[in-house]
C-alpha cells in the first residue's frame, strides 16, 4: 500500500478510537451539550480530510486555551463538576489534535488523548457502552499506533505491505485484551476509596417518572420505555410469572388544579422504618436499578416495613440511611448509583385511626375547580353515602366513558375538566386525578399514590419496568380505613411497549445486568469466589454456586441463540463494510484493475501474496520455480491482465470470472 | 525454420548458456541488447567471461567479430582503420579497422587514450565512419561490447559520464556460484567457443529487432518511465538524474524485452527488470566515493526509486 | 551473527549465559513516556476509586506494555546482519553504509539499525522484513574523523508494535575500514617536481608511453628507437615513430611534515587530500611523501584512493596493506 493510502487508513483509525472513546464519555451523559456538539463537527471534519488547524497551530493552541479557561471557570465556580471539566477539556484537545496536521506523532497525541478521555468516562459512566466503546477504542487504537510503527522516524513514499502488521497487531489486540480481562479478575481489589465518585446517569437517563410532584399533561412516553427499573426476589414465591399488583411508591395529597404535590415533613434518619405490623407479611428483597433514578422505596400493596438498605456505587456497597416523610414515601438519604433494601408488605391495609386534621386536608379542592366536576359527581355517585359505594360508582363510571391514551399534546389551562368534558381521555394520571377529586367533592378522602402496576419473573425475580409506572387513588372510610381504587381502564394500567421493544431491551438489561454485576460491582469478594472455585475441583465447584440469586444472568444470551446469531450477523455485516470501505481503491484507472483486484483477492486466499518487490507479473515466474500448483492458471491470469492493461486488448467479464476461477485452489483435503 | 521471437531467444539463451554458465539473466539482456540494437559494457573483474559472452553473441548468429584489446598506444586508426598507399597500383587505399565487423569487443575499453576512446564511440553513436572526408558505412547490425576492468589500476582512463551514456546496458557478471564453478572445473576441457556453432543468422537478428520496434507502449507506461526518470532527477543523493536519450533507451530495451514474453506491448514489469542495467551507470551521485562503488550505489538508488515511483496498475 | 565461538559451537554454559542475559536495552519513546505516566495515573485512581472500570482500563494498558515486549522480542530475536561496506569514505562527509538483514521465520517490523559503540551517527530503517528473503538497508553515517575505523557492534532496534519502547539488541560483528580525510580547502599547488629523482621514474619521457598520440612520423636519424610503432612499422614497410602531444602532465610530490598525531596533523592531512584532488583532475602525476614512507607519482582513481589511504593512516602507526 502506497504512503497516502496507509496514511488515510491510519489516520481514519485513529479518528475512529477517538471516536469511540469520546462516545464512551458522551454516552454517560454528563457533558456540556456544547462539547459533543464540536467533538462531532471535528470528528466529521478529519473523516473528510478538513483539517483547519493544519495552517493555524498557534491560534487553535489559543482558542483551546481559552476553552481551557473558560471550563474550569465554571469548574472553580462550582457550576461545572472537575472532571467533567477535565474530560471536555481532554474531548477539545483531542479533537484540536485530529484537525492538526496529520503525522505519527500527530496520531499519537490524538490517542493518548482519547485514552484520557476512556480514563474519564470510566469515572462517569457505568454503563454497558462504555465496554463496547473500550474495546474499539483499543482496537482501533492499537491498529493505529501499529500502522505508524511502521513509518519509521521518517514517512518514506513507497510500496508497504500493510495487511501482515495489521494481522500482527490485531492478534496483538486480541491477547491484550485477554491479559487486560485476566488482570481485571486477578487484580486485588485494595480499594483506598478516598475519592470515589458517583456515576451518572446513562444516556437513556432514569425513567421512572418518581418524582415528588405529579403534573397534568404531557404525553407519557414512559408508558413505553421498557427499561427494567426494579429487581425483586419476594418470599413466599408468588404462583404466577405476571404478577399484576401494586407497587406503592409515594402518595400525594395536595393537588392545586394542576398538580399534586406531599405537604408531608421528613423524620429524621433512621436505618429501618416500621410502619405497621409485619406478622404474616410478604417479604421483598429490592435491588432499585441506576435506571430507577430516585431515591423513593417501592414496596408490595402497603409497606409497613422497611428494613436494612445498602447504596451502591461503583465498587462497594455502603449501609443508608432512611427518611420516612409524613406518610408519603420512605426514601433513602444517600445519593447512589443502586440500592438494595428490604421491605415488609400486607396485602390488607391496616385500619389506621387518622386524625381528623389530616382528614379534612385529604377533601381540600382547587380553588379554582370547574364546578361541573362536583355536578357531574353528584350525578355518578347519586345519593350514596358509603365512601366505598362512591368511589366504586365513580370508577366504574370513568373506566366506561372515558378512554385511555398516551397522545396528550399541547397545555390547557384546566386539565382535569378538559380530560372530564372535552377530550374524555387521557393516561393514569388523569383517571387518578379525577377519582380523588370527585371524591374530595363527595366528601371523601382521597389521594393519589404513584408507583408502578405489574411485575414480570424473569430468572428467579421479578422485574419491574419503567413503563409499568402507574397512578391510582386510595380513598379513606371510617369504617375500612384506606382503600385502593383506580379508575384507570384495564389497557392503559401496565406497561405497553412493542413486542420487539421489549425483547430488544430484554437482551440489554441482561448485557446490562451482567456488566454491572461482573465489571462494575466486581469486589474482592467475588475474586476470593473466583479464585476458591478455581482451588475447588470443577464438580463441586458448579453445585456451590456461590453468587446465588445471580447465577441465571451469567450467561445471558445462551437462552436466545438465535438472537445471538442475528446480532452477531449484523455486528459482522457493520464491519465489514466498515472495512471494506476503509481498505477500497480510492480511484480506479482502467477496467482492467478491477480484474486485479479480484485476483490479488484469489492469490491471498490462496496464500500467495506478493513478496516485497514482487507484483503480478514477477509472481508466477517464482510459482514457476516453486513448481506451485497454480503456476499456470496464475501465469495465464497474469499474461490476460497485462494484454487487456497495456496491450489494447480488452478483457470480458465471462473471460475474466473463468480467468479467476482457474485461481482458485482446491480444497486442502489432497 | 522460422521461429517466433520468444522462442528464437529463448534458444539462443539456452545455446549461450551452455558457454556462460550460471548466467542466464545476464545472457537474457545481453541479447535483449543487441536486440534492441544498443551497444553493451559489460563491467568486470578479469576472467569472468566477458569475453567468452561477447564473442559468443557474435558466433551464434553467425555474425562477423573482432577483438580490439585496448592499449594505452592504440591509436584510432587502430581501429577504424586508414588510408594506405599501395605501391602497386599507385593510389590510396581504404584499410578498413576492425570496427568493420558486425560485432566488436573493445577489451579494456578504458585502458586507450581518450582520442582514441572517442574513436570507437562516435563510430558507435553514428554507424559509420568518417575519415578524410569519405564516410564508410559499418556492416549492419552492428554492436559494440566493450568491457571495463571496474578495480582501479593505474594508468587508465576511465570514460567520461557523457560517454557511458552511448552505451544502453551495463551488465557485471560476477563471480559463479561455486556449484557452477565446480562443474565447469569439471567438465570444460577445451575452448568452448571453438565448437559454438552458430544457430540463427544476422538476418533473423534484424527481424527480431524489427519486430522489437513493432511493441507497443501505451501512455501509462510510457508516463511510468517518464515518472521514474523525474525521480531520478529530484532524488537528493544523485547529482544529474537520467537524460530523455536515457528515457528512450529504456524503452528501446524494455520493447525488447517484451519480445521475450512473446507480447506485443510493454508492461511495467519490463521497466522494473531492466532499469537498473539500463539506468544506473548514467547518473552521477553526489556521493564522494567514485568506481565499482558508485555503481552499486547506483543500482540501489535505481531499487530504491523503483519501490518509490508507483507503478500503473 | 554475533558470539565468540569456542571450538565453533558456543559451550551450555555460554548459552545458558546468553539465554538469561540477552543483550537487550529497553527504552521509552517521548509518547511511550507519556503512556506510562497515563497508566501510573490510571492506576492510582482504580486504587483511589475502587472503580472497577478504571480497573479495567488499567488492566488493558499494563498488558499493552507486556505484549509491547513480547512482540518487539520476536521482531528482533531472529535477524542476521550483515555490513556492506563502501570501499571508502571521508571523513565528516555521509557515505553509505549498508545493511544485509535476513531472518529465518516470521515477519519482523520497524526495524532499526544504526552502529554500536559511538562510532558513526546515523541509521537504516526497514519496515518489514520477510522470512528468507535478504533487504538491503541504507544508512547515512557520518565518521567523525580519519583513519582506520574499527566497527565492532551493530545495534537492531524496533519500535514494533506500538512505538511505546524502543528495544535495541547487539550484534557483535566486525568490521574494519578506512576513513579518508576530508578534502579540505587547498592554498596554491605546490611546485612541481624538477628532476630530483633519480633513474627513470623522475624523466617526464618515462610517462611516453601514455601520451595522446598525435600522429606517426618516419624515423629520423638519431632519434629515440623506442619511439618507432612497430606494427605501423610493419605494415608500413619503414620504421615509423610515434609523435605524442607535449605532455603538459607534470609530477608533484607532496609532503606531510607534521608527524606528531593530532589536529595540526588531521589539518595537514585534510589539506594534502583537497591538493591531491585537484592536481589529479588537472591531469598531473601526484606522490606522497610522509612519515618516512613514499607513494610514487601517478594519476587515476584508484591512485588518488591509495595517496588517501596513506593520508587517513597517517599517525595511526598501523601500516595498510
Amino acid at each position: 500500500m502506497r504512503l497516502d493510502a496507509r496514511r488515510s487508513l491510519r489516520v481514519r483509525m485513529r479518528d475512529f478510537a477517538a471516536m469511540s472513546a469520546f462516545a464512551a464519555v458522551a454516552l454517560s451523559g454528563a457533558l456540556p451539550i456544547a462539547v459533543p456538539a464540536i467533538f462531532a463537527l471535528a470528528f466529521i471534519a478529519s473523516l473528510l480530510g478538513f483539517r483547519p488547524f493544519a495552517k493555524q497551530p498557534v491560534l487553535s493552541v489559543v482558542a483551546l486555551l481559552i476553552m481551557a479557561v473558560a471550563l474550569f471557570g465554571l469548574a472553580l465556580r462550582g457550576q461545572l463538576d472537575l472532571v467533567i471539566a477535565a474530560v471536555s477539556f481532554a474531548a477539545l484537545v483531542t479533537g484540536q489534535r485530529m484537525l492538526s496536521e496529520p503525522s505519527p506523532a500527530t496520531d499519537q497525541q490524538v490517542l493518548l488523548a482519547a485514552l484520557l478521555l476512556m480514563a474519564g468516562a470510566a469515572a462517569l459512566s457505568a454503563d454497558i457502552w462504555y465496554a463496547l466503546c473500550l474495546l474499539s477504542f483499543g482496537v482501533f487504537a492499537c491498529l493505529s499506533l501499529g500502522l505508524a510503527v511502521v513509518e519509521g522516524p521518517i514517512e518514506r513514499d513507497e510500496e508497504l505491505p500493510v495487511s501482515p502488521v495489521l494481522r500482527q497487531v490485531s492478534l496483538g489486540v486480541a491477547i491484550a485484551l485477554a491479559g487486560g480481562i485476566a488482570f481485571f479478575i486477578l487484580f486485588p481489589r485494595l480499594s483506598w476509596n478516598v475519592a470515589s465518585r458517583r456515576a451518572g446517569p446513562s444516556l437513556l437517563g432514569g425513567t421512572t417518572g418518581m418524582t415528588d410532584r405529579v403534573r397534568l399533561g404531557g404525553g407519557g412516553d414512559i408508558k413505553t420505555s421498557a427499561r427494567v427499573v426494579l429487581r425483586v426476589a419476594i418470599e413466599p414465591p408468588p404462583r404466577n410469572d405476571r404478577l399484576e399488583r401494586y407497587w406503592v411508591g409515594r402518595r400525594f395529597d395536595s393537588f392545586d388544579g394542576r398538580e399534586w404535590r406531599g405537604t408531608g415533613q421528613p423524620r429524621p434518619p433512621r436505618p429501618r422504618v416500621l410502619i405497621g405490623e409485619t406478622r404474616g407479611a410478604t417479604l421483598q428483597r429490592i435491588e432499585l436499578l441506576p435506571a430507577y433514578e430516585s431515591r423513593t422505596l417501592v414496596g408490595l400493596a402497603q409497606p409497613v416495613y422497611f428494613g436494612p438498605a445498602n447504596a451502591l456505587n461503583n465498587g462497594g456497597s455502603t449501609a443508608a440511611q432512611l427518611e420516612q416523610v409524613g406518610d408519603e414515601e420512605v426514601r433513602i438519604v444517600e445519593d447512589a448509583n443502586a440500592y438494595t433494601y428490604v421491605v415488609h408488605s400486607r396485602d390488607d391495609y391496616p385500619l389506621l385511626e387518622e386524625d381528623a386534621v389530616k382528614l379534612a386536608a385529604l377533601t381540600v379542592l382547587p380553588p379554582s375547580i370547574d364546578p361541573r366536576v362536583a355536578q357531574l359527581a353528584q350525578r355518578i355517585a347519586g345519593n350514596e353515602t358509603e365512601p366505598e359505594d362512591i368511589a366504586n360508582k365513580l370508577e366504574t363510571w370513568l373506566r366506561s366513558n372515558l378512554s385511555y391514551t398516551l397522545e396528550l399534546p399541547g397545555e390547557v389551562d384546566d386539565p382535569l375538566s378538559d380530560f372530564l368534558f372535552n377530550r374524555k381521555s387521557g393516561h393514569c394520571e388523569h383517571f387518578a386525578t379525577a377519582l380523588a377529586v370527585m371524591l374530595r367533592t363527595r366528601g371523601v378522602p382521597a389521594r393519589v399514590v404513584g408507583g408502578f402496576f405489574g411485575g414480570e419473573k424473569i430468572g428467579e425475580r421479578y422485574v419491574v419496568r419503567a413503563g409499568d409506572a402507574h397512578a391510582w387513588v386510595e380513598a379513606y372510610s371510617p369504617i375500612r380505613g384506606w382503600m385502593t381504587f383506580d379508575a384507570t381502564p384495564d389497557d392503559g394500567r401496565g406497561s405497553q411497549p412493542p413486542a420487539m421493544m421489549a425483547r430488544l431491551v430484554d437482551v440489554y438489561e441482561r448485557l446490562q445486568e451482567f456488566w454491572r454485576a461482573r465489571v462494575v460491582e466486581y469486589s474482592i469478594i467475588d475474586q476470593w469466589n473466583f479464585v476458591r472455585e478455581l482451588v475447588k475441583p470443577p464438580a463441586n465447584a458448579r453445585s456451590a454456586g456461590s453468587k446465588g440469586d445471580d447465577d441465571p444472568d451469567a450467561l445471558p444470551l445462551t437462552k436466545t441463540p438465535t438472537q445471538a446469531f442475528v446480532y452477531a450477523g449484523i455486528a459482522g455485516l457493520l464491519v465489514w463494510i466498515l472495512w471494506s470501505r476503509l481498505t477500497r481503491a480510492r480511484k480506479k484507472v482502467h477496467p482492467a484493475a478491477d480484474f486485479l483486484t479480484a485476483l490479488e483477492k484469489k492469490l491471498i486466499a490462496a496464500h500467495l501474496p506478493y513478496r516485497l518487490d514482487e507484483d503480478i507479473e514477477r509472481l508466477p515466474a517464482r510459482l514457476a520455480k516453486e513448481r506451485h500448483r497454480l503456476a499456470e492458471p496464475v501465469l495465464r491470469a497474469s499474461r490476460r491482465y497485462l494484454e487487456a492493461r497495456f496491450g489494447n486488448r480488452p478483457l470480458s467479464g465471462a473471460e475474466s470470472r473463468k480467468l479467476l476461477d482457474a485461481v482458485t485452489p482446491p480444497p486442502p483435503a489432497q | 525454420m522460422p521461429h517466433s521471437p520468444p522462442e528464437l531467444l529463448q534458444k539462443l539463451q539456452t545455446h549461450l548458456g551452455q558457454l556462460v554458465l550460471g548466467k542466464p539473466e545476464q545472457v537474457k539482456l545481453a541479447l535483449t541488447c543487441l536486440v534492441a540494437r544498443g551497444h553493451l559494457l559489460l563491467e568486470d573483474v578479469p576472467g569472468v567471461g566477458k569475453t567468452t559472452l561477447a564473442e559468443g553473441l557474435a558466433r551464434c548468429f553467425s555474425m562477423s567479430f573482432s577483438r580490439v584489446q585496448f592499449t594505452a598506444d592504440l591509436l584510432p586508426s587502430d581501429i577504424l582503420g586508414a588510408q594506405v598507399f599501395l605501391q602497386a597500383k599507385g593510389q590510396f587505399e581504404f584499410r578498413k579497422g576492425p570496427v568493420f565487423h558486425q560485432v566488436v569487443l573493445a577489451d579494456e575499453l578504458n585502458r586507450a587514450p581518450p582520442r582514441t576512446q572517442s574513436a570507437l564511440l562516435e563510430a558507435m553513436a553514428q554507424g559509420q565512419v568518417s575519415l578524410d572526408g569519405v564516410t564508410h558505412a559499418l556492416p549492419q547490425p552492428f554492436a559494440v561490447i566493450a568491457t571495463q576492468n571496474p578495480l582501479d589500476l593505474s594508468g587508465t582512463y576511465p570514460l567520461p559520464d557523457s560517454q557511458l551514456d552511448r552505451f544502453l546496458l551495463r551488465l557485471s557478471l560476477g563471480h559463479l556460484s561455486p556449484e557452477v564453478e565446480a562443474q565447469l572445473v569439471a567438465t570444460r576441457r577445451a575452448d568452448p567457443l571453438t565448437s559454438f556453432k552458430p544457430i540463427a543468422d544476422a538476418a533473423e537478428l534484424v527481424a527480431l529487432q524489427q519486430a522489437a520496434d513493432a511493441v507497443k507502449v501505451s501512455t501509462d507506461v510510457a508516463d511510468y518511465a517518464v515518472r521514474l526518470a523525474g525521480a531520478t532527477r529530484e532524488h537528493a543523493e544523485i547529482e544529474r538524474g537520467i537524460s530523455t536519450r536515457a528515457v528512450l533507451s529504456l524503452m528501446s530495451t524494455a520493447r525488447a524485452l517484451a519480445l521475450w514474453d512473446g507480447r506485443d506491448f510493454v508492461t511495467p514489469g519490463d521497466v522494473k527488470q531492466i532499469a537498473s542495467a539500463a539506468l544506473s551507470h548514467r547518473l552521477l551521485l553526489k556521493s564522494s566515493t567514485t568506481g565499482s562503488y558508485a555503481r552499486d550505489e547506483a543500482a540501489h538508488l535505481i531499487t530504491e526509486l523503483l519501490r518509490k515511483v508507483p507503478a500503473p496498475r | 551473527m554475533s558470539g565468540r565461538h569456542r571450538d565453533g559451537q558456543p559451550t551450555w554454559r555460554e548459552r545458558l549465559r546468553r539465554w538469561f542475559r540477552p543483550p537487550r536495552t529497553l527504552k521509552t519513546t517521548r509518547i511511550g513516556r507519556t503512556y506510562l505516566v497515563v497508566t501510573i495515573g490510571v492506576g492510582l485512581a482504580a486504587l483511589n476509586t475502587g472503580n472497577n472500570l478504571l480497573y479495567l482500563v488499567l488492566g488493558f494498558l499494563l498488558s499493552i506494555i507486556v505484549l509491547s515486549g513480547v512482540l518487539s522480542e520476536r521482531v528482533i530475536r531472529d535477524l542476521r546482519v550483515r555490513r556492506i561496506l563502501p570501499d571508502g569514505a571521508f571523513a565528516r562527509e555521509p557515505f553509505a553504509l549498508r545493511y544485509e538483514v535476513t531472518r529465518k521465520e516470521g515477519r519482523a517490523f520497524a526495524v532499526r539499525i544504526n552502529e554500536g559503540g559511538g562510532v558513526l551517527d546515523g541509521w537504516a530503517w526497514i519496515p518489514t522484513i520477510a522470512a528468507g528473503e535478504p533487504v538491503v538497508a541504507r544508512a547515512d553515517v557520518v565518521a567523525p574523523r580519519r583513519g582506520p575505523l574499527k566497527l565492532t557492534e551493530v545495534q537492531v532496534s524496533t519500535f514494533f508494535p506500538f512505538g511505546l519502547f524502543e528495544k535495541t539488541r547487539s550484534f557483535e560483528l566486525e568490521d574494519r575500514m578506512v576513513v579518508w580525510p576530508r578534502r579540505g580547502f587547498s592554498c596554491e599547488p605546490p611546485d612541481a617536481d624538477h628532476g630530483q629523482h633519480t633513474g627513470d621514474h623522475g624523466n617526464q619521457r618515462h610517462r611516453d608511453g601514455s601520451g595522446d598520440v598525435q600522429g606517426l612520423r618516419e624515423l629520423a636519424d638519431l632519434e629515440d628507437a623506442r619511439r618507432v610503432h612497430w606494427v605501423k612499422s610493419a605494415t608500413a614497410g619503414k620504421l615509423l615513430k610515434v609523435e605524442r602531444e607535449r605532455e603538459d602532465r607534470r609530477q608533484f610530490t607532496l609532503k606531510v611534515k607534521t608527524r606528531e598525531p593530532g589536529d595540526a596533523l588531521d589539518l595537514e592531512c585534510e589539506e594534502t587530500a583537497a591538493i591531491t584532488h585537484r592536481l589529479l583532475a588537472d591531469g598531473n602525476d601526484v606522490g606522497l611523501e610522509a612519515d618516512g614512507r613514499k607513494i610514487r607519482p601517478g594519476a587515476g582513481p584508484g591512485h588518488e584512493k591509495r595517496i588517501l589511504s596513506a593520508l587517513a593512516m597517517l599517525g595511526y602507526g598501523e601500516k595498510k596493506e
